[in-house]
């Protein structure tokens, strides 16, 4: 008895994916005509937003005296990119200042660098190159966990195979980097909480 | 073989053919606006991860993005793509799954977790996957581990351990479903939805439904291995603090099976062929809190409550399982990392026996307990690792177990890792192999108007199987070119089961029918070898094209002592490929569109009379627009049917696998 009720239930569900298949095309083609963006690799995405970042982040005056300084982009630890980031970036300026990109193996390198990205090679480090880091106004991001929690500026994500980021902010503030709110307003925000 | 070759340019001479002609240049990401950025699907896979780049054991990931590109809908299907599993379908409801042998339908040596929520079933030790059928949509990873996990990972993690882990409400925010139809199965769909309540607490929703219908079978009619299931859960994800991260989730799921059983009968022709539907169902929920205490120290704490149910003619089960485990890893000094944890779980049933399966004691709870300690010692800063380690494992049955492990990781460069391991794991007995008979054959014995029954017996003496692991391994990267992982291992093991003659037959009575009883007990009268090697390749030519490519060897033989009488044990090697491989080809012809394919081989399982088969998946996709993407998959593509195994021990009836086309559409919101 249940096993003709079952086929029964399976004949039915086919006949209504005979209909359900064209309607389904059909939703696809509308969707399509509009234009979306189209995939890109991990790192590609990642490159581009760190030239946004680039782009919505205002430095503390001394850190860019002048109007064409150099914006400086670095990367401490084991290098994800490849060739990514110098691809992406190639040549391109931000409100007229170039930018450059340098890599770093260990924090001690760094002299002047408005955007780092920590690798997660250098996940067991992060609390010393944060401390050495505190009040040189570098933005500091990375992918590593808790990187946010651990009083990082920014972090990226992954979320359904699409790129997402948090800021905190208690640490922009720290670093008097100003965040525009067209970052802002995409971004997660966290929020240290007061230590005790 | 000519055919094989020919289809293999089939499947190949495309894949060169677009690779050339994908050479288009990168539209520049830096001409979107930020809104358009945070729409832009990631492609590529990600990085390789360090952790299991130098991990001394043998490792493979499967990612979301292998998992989504694969087709599959099931996690046995999934593990195909792993080197060092076998897996064998039986019918459209059933697997055979283990990682380097002894597989079976009651493949009992895997260590398999959901969430580290432990699946396998203490009554036979294995897995029933018709229960674990979580919508792969929701799946982060699977890590499998082949060898022995037991230090870290606890009971039964002897020839292997499946860790299968899904996605963090944190780590996925809005929604996805996916619908669609399998030619050979029936329709299917799966759902998450997740969002933020504030800036620390995240939660997620999910749901999975699918009915397969019976296997139609070659020369017309049908198998009887319809399936359907339906599974939903939630998780709530709270950071209480900068250091504390809380974890509260909870699975329910119910579904039916039918299945075709050959029983004994004690009537003339001494099997009763009987078409019967199995009822499961069950639920979970499961607490974790996790802290970080400093850069160096964490702790977790989990604790989860599971019940699981099923019926069908041979029994009926009903399970409760308590368990609740505690972790620790701090650095004392930089040179050590130490993790130590205990565990203790409790497992109670009530089982209902049948004519054709008997229990000594229908209820019965058990206790196991665990505590262990490991220290990875750095003998030469980023360059030699020493892991020592121990499990100290209390049982009902065989009290105290000890499973202790050594491990040696040398990384020379960051190319190269070389790691090498000996081991020691124990496969706990299962409550069947304790408390329970099962009727296997009737035949008519030489007295006259007798017939005679086979029984295996459960057996209160039942010990402990035991491996000694050794294992080596080898790992190379080049940049994100090109990476190989080389294993190979050699295990020797004692105690294994074997089902033995004991004392005479008997003259008993079915009701006021008389029949010849003859016994076999569950006894441990084998030792054997086994030996072989795993190699994984990945290889990145162009960024839009990716290989991977796996070969698994496996030898060995089982040796039933001087006194055995068992004869068909030692035979059960031959129920593994000895060699299997497999080509995973991934190319982005464009942007948006994606051809892949999986050619799969398994060599002849003697033992199940099944020749060696191969076995080829082809997948379009098409990402529409950002939100909609389509994907069509054709399955097992060269031959309309083919069998992979063969009918259970318990008299389940095998089923071919059939060709199948599927199609799903997945939409992103």
């Amino acid at each position: 008895m249940r096993v003709t009720e079952h086929v029964q239930s399976v004949k039915e569900t086919r006949r209504a994916r005979n209909i359900g298949v064209p309607l389904a095309l059909a939703i696809i083609i509308a969707a399509a005509a509009h234009a979306q963006p189209q995939p890109a690799g991990e790192y590609q995405i990642k490159s581009a937003f760190l030239f946004n970042f680039a782009k919505f982040v205002e430095w503390p005056a001394q850190l860019l005296p002048r109007g064409d300084s150099p914006m400086i982009i670095g990367v401490l630890g084991d290098d994800p990119f490849g060739n990514d980031l110098d691809d992406v970036i190639n040549n391109k300026t931000v409100n007229g200042r170039p930018i450059v990109i340098k890599r770093y193996a260990s924090a001690a390198e760094i002299q002047l660098c408005h955007i780092l990205f920590i690798s997660t090679s250098e996940r067991k480090d992060v609390p010393m190159i944060l401390h050495t880091l505190d009040g040189t106004g570098v933005l500091t991001v990375s992918e590593i966990e808790q990187f946010t929690q651990l009083g990082g500026a920014v972090r990226f994500y992954l979320a359904d195979a699409k790129v997402r980021f948090e800021i905190n902010v208690d640490e922009a503030d720290r670093e008097h980097i100003r965040v525009s709110s067209k970052l802002l307003k995409l971004a997660t925000i966290i929020r240290e909480q007061k230590r005790e | 073989m000519k055919r094989r070759i020919i289809v293999g340019m089939i499947v190949f001479i495309p894949f060169v053919w677009m690779s050339a002609l994908a050479q288009e240049s990168a539209a520049d990401l830096t001409d979107l606006t930020l809104e358009e950025l945070m729409e832009v699907n990631v492609t590529s896979a990600s990085k390789r991860s360090e952790r299991l780049f130098e991990t001394p054991a043998a490792m493979y990931v499967v990612t979301q993005e292998d998992i989504r590109r694969s087709g599959a809908s099931s996690i046995p299907e999934l593990l195909r793509m792993v080197p060092g599993v076998q897996v064998a379908r039986i019918d459209a409801n059933k697997w055979a799954v283990s990682a380097r042998g002894f597989n079976g339908p009651f493949a009992n040596k895997l260590l398999v977790l959901i969430d580290g929520r432990v699946v396998y079933s203490p009554l036979f030790s294995g897995v029933y996957w018709d229960a674990q059928s979580i919508p792969l949509l929701d799946v982060q990873r699977v890590e499998v581990i082949r060898g022995p996990g037991a230090t870290l990972w606890g009971a039964n993690a002897v020839n292997g351990v499946i860790n299968i882990t899904t996605t963090s409400a944190r780590d996925v925010s809005g929604g996805v479903m996916s619908a669609g139809g399998n030619t050979a199965a029936g329709p299917f769909a799966s759902g998450r939805y997740s969002a933020q309540l504030d800036s620390t607490l995240y939660w997620k929703v999910y749901a999975t439904a699918f009915n397969v219908g019976h296997t139609r079978l070659p020369g017309g009619g049908r198998a009887t291995d319809a399936w359907s299931t339906v599974r939903g859960g939630a998780q709530i994800n709270w950071s209480a603090s900068q250091t504390t991260l809380l974890t509260l989730q909870g699975d329910l799921y119910s579904g039916k099976k039918h299945q075709r059983l050959r029983v004994p009968a004690l009537t003339p022709p001494y099997t009763l062929t009987i078409d019967d539907a199995m009822d499961f169902s069950g639920g979970n929920v499961l607490a974790r809190w996790e802290e970080t205490v400093s850069p160096t120290s964490s702790m977790k704490l989990q604790s989860y409550f599971d019940r699981t149910f099923r019926q069908d003619a041979l029994y009926k089960e009903g399970r409760n399982t308590f368990d609740i485990d505690f972790q620790h890893g701090f650095s004392p000094t930089p040179s050590h990392k130490i993790v130590w944890g205990a565990g203790y779980r409790l497992t109670w049933d009530k089982f209902t026996p049948s004519a054709f399966v008997g229990i000594v004691t229908p209820s019965r709870s058990a206790n196991l307990a665990n505590a262990f300690v490991q220290d990875e010692v750095t003998l030469v800063e980023q360059t030699l690792f020493l892991t020592v380690g121990t499990k100290f494992e209390y049982n009902d049955y065989t009290y105290l177990e000890i499973q202790p492990n050594a491990r040696l990781v040398l990384t020379p460069s960051r190319h190269h890792t070389l790691w090498t391991a000996v081991s020691r794991a124990v496969r706990t007995p299962s409550r069947s192999e304790r408390d329970v008979s099962i009727a296997i054959a009737a035949f008519p014995s030489p007295l006259p108007g007798l017939t005679a029954l086979v029984s295996v017996d459960g057996n209160q003496a039942f010990r402990s199987e035991c491996l000694t692991a050794s294992e080596l391994g080898y790992r190379y990267a080049s940049s994100e070119l090109f990476s190989a992982d080389i294993a190979i291992f050699y295990n020797v093991y004692d105690h294994l089961r074997t089902a033995e003659r004991v004392g005479d037959p008997t003259l008993k009575y079915a009701g006021t029918t008389p029949y010849l009883s003859i016994p076999l007990k569950f006894d441990n009268q084998m030792k054997g070898t086994t030996y072989g090697g795993e190699a994984a390749l990945s290889w990145h030519p162009l960024d839009r094209w990716k290989l991977n490519v796996g070969a698994t060897l496996l030898r060995g033989q089982l040796q039933p002592y001087a006194t055995s009488t068992d004869t068909s044990s030692s035979e059960e090697m031959k129920n593994n490929p000895q060699f299997q491989c497999y080509l995973r080809s991934f190319l982005n012809v464009t942007r948006d569109l994606e051809a892949d394919a999986l050619i799969y081989f398994v060599d002849t399982l003697p033992n199940q009379s099944m020749p060696g088969y191969f076995h080829v998946d082809l997948r379009l996709g098409w990402q529409a627009t950002s939100n909609f993407a389509l994907s069509m998959t054709a399955q097992n593509l060269t031959r309309a049917h083919h069998q992979e195994f063969g009918d259970t021990p318990l008299g389940e009836f095998a089923a071919p696998i059939p060709r199948a086309f599927v199609g799903t559409l997945t939409w992103r919101f």
